[in-house]
């Protein structure tokens, strides 16, 4: 029967039901905040500064400008501006008249006019190296001949402002996709691939239909999402490890964001010979942190894209206690590897709920070399292809699922590669009590 | 209040039973005075035991009360069977441990209660033990 | 077997012999409930109920981890109903900064409740004060427990000792076994006297010292 939204969970003793739906909008909304706070400064920084010196690099003209006069101009709070009056030919009208515009040194200062002051000494430094009459490389805008500038430089803490708005809609927009595309469906399906349910009740029944409804507290198959293999009938999907990599890049993205936005500021401190001694002790042990996540996020990368993928298709599925089945692997890439083993096995695993800990504990009870290969080439477009019996043993306990005990059966492909970290993938499977009778024989 | 006297049997002797198999049984309840028992509820159920919380199902349920039916009399036989499904079975592992049994519990006045339980095998699974790294 | 509800099975079991033994370190058999709170001599149950009532309904368990706070709340529960208070336990974990999705539950307090929060330090402060004037104003008892004082009535203050630990592994082995006294104490000594996870250790022990059954 389905079951209204509930709006607060509801305790059952040490376990609790609660609403999905409401969960999910909650990330939702969440997930909305966190995309509209990293498009608006998106917007801004790219309008502001990386457009226009983007513009004044790719598609300002080159000229020859001549300085009439030049003025300091006063803001509000001791703050000052140069003001550079300069003559020039547009490079399209060599011969045509000449062209008297102001220029506000460079391309920042002229898309923020009212923020970008520096202090007075400063000012009067740059106007030193452009004194009346003499001749400087300029560029203009084609669109608008009386935008001119005497700088072509990047402003790279603007560039690396960037970090932070994308670090924000990576995990916005990720939390949205995620949102839509598990909209409605049951926490039991979204977690099939980690084979992790939860909300059982005490007289909960399995889906009818399929093998699901023939073993009871056997995960679905169809629910795992095996697909037609090319070698053999079925492909065995990859356990999910996917969150783990999204998790690592966005808190690489947001620490490193950040880490920048304060190491910019110290550099530019150091550099104007005025260090902020408290701001370098506060960034550096951050940075340390951001640097270990690049160097982690770049470990997962490597094994993600480096190593290839790996596809283990067998030839029925579900698998069947006491059953006789063929495997077969194929491992992409480019490497030279040292050892690869592929092994069937089968572990329980356990979560409990004690005061105010809860912790998981995993225990493999049956192992199975099925391949096992060491020091050869893989080449690129040539991937190795290995194929193996599979014996599922028949003395030994089925799939099973629970909220809080599974035992779970899986291939574990596990590799160690020359100059690249190891690696393990591992493909659930489901193997079903021996049909029938269920008792082994 | 005497305790009651519960007699809860199996009609087949055995321990193991296979899937798909019927299993049945019988339960009765003799007091000195037969209205103290409010209620009985026989179930056949299976939970887990081990390192993780526990989980619990309920694969058959029989209810009957004095509510129900005025005049029962819990000191008459009443017959209990059901099918057994294909899992999951009973299992020994080293952190999960599956047990199926049929449990009886007898709503007592004054809201006591009593559970008596007669703990079966569901197949032949042997006890698993931890592969050593 | 009559009674509440079952307990491992005797060691030396006699007519279950075809049945498997249960590991007495199951997590069913040593849950806050399963096993009683074992107080040190002169201290009961009833005296922590009079504190408590004499405290005007408000006070807090302290002690490290696995020293059975949550167990003494377990043990507390019986004796309040008795006195016609309605516990309401919520258990915090994984960090759980707030009750909002109690609020269903909260909203039925009143005068004879007993809210009783098992992990209250990972409330946000600000959430610890909105609950203490939402039981203030409601007349609701609050009891909570936490590793460290949180400003309530001092209720009591668990801790393991070797006698605590003792009688525990007793009331878990009745009869003799393949664990002993000098398991718990070394389990004890590596868990930094943390019971719960000292039981724990003794849960895999307890498998590797079975012996090996068929195949």
């Amino acid at each position: 029967m389905a079951r209204p939204i509930r709006f607060y969970g509801k305790k059952r003793g040490d376990r609790r039901t609660g609403s999905n739906q409401l969960g999910r909008l909650w990330l939702g909304l969440f997930s909305g905040a966190c995309l509209l706070a990293g498009i608006v400064p998106l917007v801004y920084i790219l309008i502001e500064f990386a457009i226009p010196e983007w513009r004044v690099h790719h598609r300002f003209i080159h000229t020859t400008a001549r300085v009439v006069s030049t003025e300091i101009v006063e803001w509000q709070d001791d703050k000052f501006s140069p003001e550079i009056l300069l003559e020039y030919h547009l490079a399209t009208r060599p011969d045509g008249d000449l062209l008297t515009a102001r220029s506000d040194y460079e391309i920042v200062a002229v898309h923020s006019r009212s923020q970008q002051h520096w202090e007075r000494p400063y000012v009067e430094e740059i106007l030193a190296q452009f004194p009346v009459g003499s001749e400087h490389d300029s560029w203009y805008d084609p669109r608008h001949p009386d935008t001119i500038v005497l700088m072509q430089a990047y402003t790279w803490s603007a560039w690396l402002m960037l970090l932070l708005p994308v670090a924000f809609i990576t995990i916005g927009g990720g939390g949205l996709i995620f949102v839509v595309l598990t909209w409605g469906k049951s926490t039991e399906r979204l977690s099939a691939g980690s084979q992790r349910p939860s909300g059982l009740d005490l007289f909960q029944t399995p889906s009818r239909g399929g093998p699901a409804a023939q073993f009871p507290f056997v995960p679905d198959p169809d629910e795992l999402g095996d697909s037609p293999g090319t070698l053999l009938a079925h492909r065995l999907p990859p356990a999910k490890a996917e969150w783990r990599l999204f998790a690592a890049v966005a808190f690489c993205l947001f620490w490193n964001s950040l880490v920048a936005f304060f190491l910019t500021s110290a550099i530019q401190d150091i550099r104007d010979g005025d260090p902020d001694w408290w701001m370098i002790a506060f960034v550096t042990p951050c940075l340390i942190i951001g640097l270990g996540s690049i160097a982690y996020v770049g470990r997962l990368l490597l094994i993600a894209g480096g190593v290839g993928p790996t596809i283990v298709e067998v030839s029925d599925y579900p698998l069947t206690l006491g059953g006789e089945y063929e495997l077969a692997l194929t491992q992409t890439g480019r490497l030279h590897i040292e050892s690869l083993d592929v092994r069937l096995v089968c572990e329980e695993m356990a979560t409990f709920h004690q005061g105010t800990n809860s912790r998981a504990t995993v225990r493999r009870v049956y192992e199975q070399l099925l391949i096992s290969r060491q020091n050869f080439e893989i080449h690129h477009g040539l991937p190795f292809e290995a194929r193996a019996r599979l014996p599922v043993p028949a003395a030994a306990m089925h799939s099973f699922q629970a909220t809080h005990n599974r035992v779970e059966w899986k291939i574990v492909v596990r590799g160690a590669v020359q100059r690249w970290p190891d690696f393990e993938r591992g493909f659930p499977l489901v193997v079903c009590p021996a049909s029938g009778s269920g008792v082994p024989t | 209040m005497n305790a009651p006297a519960i007699t809860l049997t199996l009609h087949d002797s055995r321990r193991v039973y296979r899937p798909g198999e019927k299993l049945s049984g019988q339960y009765f309840i003799e007091t000195v005075d037969g209205a103290e028992t409010q209620a009985a509820e026989v179930s056949v159920l299976w939970h887990t035991e081990g390192k993780g919380d526990e989980d619990i199902a309920v694969h058959f349920f029989d209810r009957v009360s004095h509510d129900e039916r005025p005049g029962l009399d819990f000191r008459q036989p009443r017959v209990f069977s059901t099918v057994l499904p294909n899992s999951p079975l009973s299992y020994e592992g080293v952190l999960v441990k599956i047990r199926w049994c049929v449990r009886l519990r007898v709503f007592l006045s004054r809201g006591k209660q009593l559970v008596e339980e007669r703990a079966f095998q569901l197949g032949e699974v042997p006890p698993a033990r931890a592969v050593l790294p | 077997m009559s009674g509440a509800e079952p307990r491992p099975a005797p060691e030396s079991g006699e007519p279950r012999a075809a049945l498997p033994r249960s590991n007495p370190f199951s997590t069913r058999f040593i849950q806050p409930g399963a096993i009683p709170y074992f107080f040190p001599p002169g201290v009961d149950a009833a005296q922590l109920v009079l504190r408590l009532e004499q405290g005007g309904g408000w006070g807090e368990i302290i002690g490290p981890h696995g020293s059975g706070k949550s167990t003494l709340l377990a043990e507390l529960f019986p004796r309040l109903s008795e006195r016609g208070k309605r516990p309401l336990l919520f258990t915090l974990h994984n960090g759980e900064r707030s009750l909002a999705r109690h609020r269903a539950e909260l909203a039925y307090a009143d005068a004879k409740s007993l809210i009783v929060v098992d992990g209250y330090e990972q409330l946000w402060p600000w959430n610890r004060a909105l609950l203490r004037r939402f039981c203030r104003r409601r007349g609701a008892g609050l009891i909570v427990t936490a590793h460290a004082p949180m400003g309530l009535p001092r209720l009591y203050s668990c801790a393991v000792d070797r006698q605590t630990a003792a009688a525990v592994l007793e009331r878990l082995l009745p009869i003799r076994s393949s664990i002993g006294q000098a398991d718990l104490e070394r389990a004890l000594a590596t868990h930094g006297q943390n019971l719960r996870e000292a039981l724990f250790e003794l849960y895999d022990l307890y498998e590797l010292r079975q012996p090996s059954q068929g195949a």
